[in-house]
């Protein structure tokens, strides 16, 4: 089965306590709002989750909504609305 | 006339501005310019929240996005006005007081164009980039900053 890397950012990473997870994708994992549902299982990561308000997602560094199918992505960053400039 | 740098070491605004001057003087394309108009964003010291002050800042970025979202941007702008430079610097990493956040500077024929980008360049840089601040207080606690509702809509008035 293959495996998708989860890397985190800002208040979500900080939260975490770590940069990334590896998950290996399952059959009832197809979407990116498959993979939060799957994250959100554990406490830790719900917690996480929930801190930054609303999530964005991308796909090996493609900006994607949460409906977006994982295919045969390598890697989910996670991240909170941005603050720059 | 485009140049992107996402940096850790502060940059200096007279040099940055003699691109664009320079790219005036024909060096580069363009010897039509009459105008440059730039922003500097620096490090606050006091705000208001709870009354404590900052004694650094804190600039998280994306390894790979940040920069292609900041070559985006400064695509779009060239596109959307008649600007015919652009110069987009965004710091990372820990910055203290005073010191310099972001650096934007247009070049265009005519002042309104130059001015504008500016501002669009800044107010999209709010809501497309994938930058992330966390303020350091004196007292040791911290906080990340969240993203303002006034700067969501000052990015979606450009659509």
């Amino acid at each position: 089965m293959a495996v998708l890397i989860i890397s985190y950012f800002a208040k979500i990473r900080e939260h975490i306590g770590r940069d990334q997870d590896a998950i290996t994708i399952c059959e009832n994992i197809s979407s990116v709002d498959d993979v939060v549902a799957h994250l959100m299982m554990s406490d830790e990561h719900k917690a996480a989750l929930q801190s930054g308000g609303k999530l964005h997602f991308a796909l090996d560094n493609m900006l994607v909504s949460g409906d977006t199918l994982i295919g045969n992505a390598k890697e989910l960053a996670i991240f909170p609305p941005v603050t720059g400039g | 006339m485009k140049y992107i740098s996402l940096q850790m070491t502060p940059f200096d605004v007279g040099a940055e501005m003699m691109k664009l001057q320079g790219d005036h003087r024909g060096t580069h394309s363009g010897t039509h310019n009459g105008a440059i108009s730039s922003f500097t964003g620096l490090v606050r010291q006091n705000i208001a929240k709870d009354e404590k002050n900052i004694v650094s800042l804190l600039i998280e970025h994306h390894p790979v996005m940040t920069k292609m979202a900041l070559n985006i941007l400064a695509d779009d702008i060239m596109q959307r006005l008649n600007v015919s430079g652009i110069i987009i610097i965004h710091l990372h990493g820990s910055l203290a007081v005073g010191d310099p956040i972001v650096f934007v500077a247009a070049s265009s024929p005519h002042r309104k164009e130059a001015m504008e980008a500016v501002t669009y360049v800044m107010d999209r840089l709010k809501t497309d980039v994938p930058l992330w601040k966390k303020e350091i207080y004196t007292d040791g606690t911290s906080c990340w900053i969240e993203q303002k509702q006034s700067d969501i809509a000052r990015s979606d008035a450009w659509n």
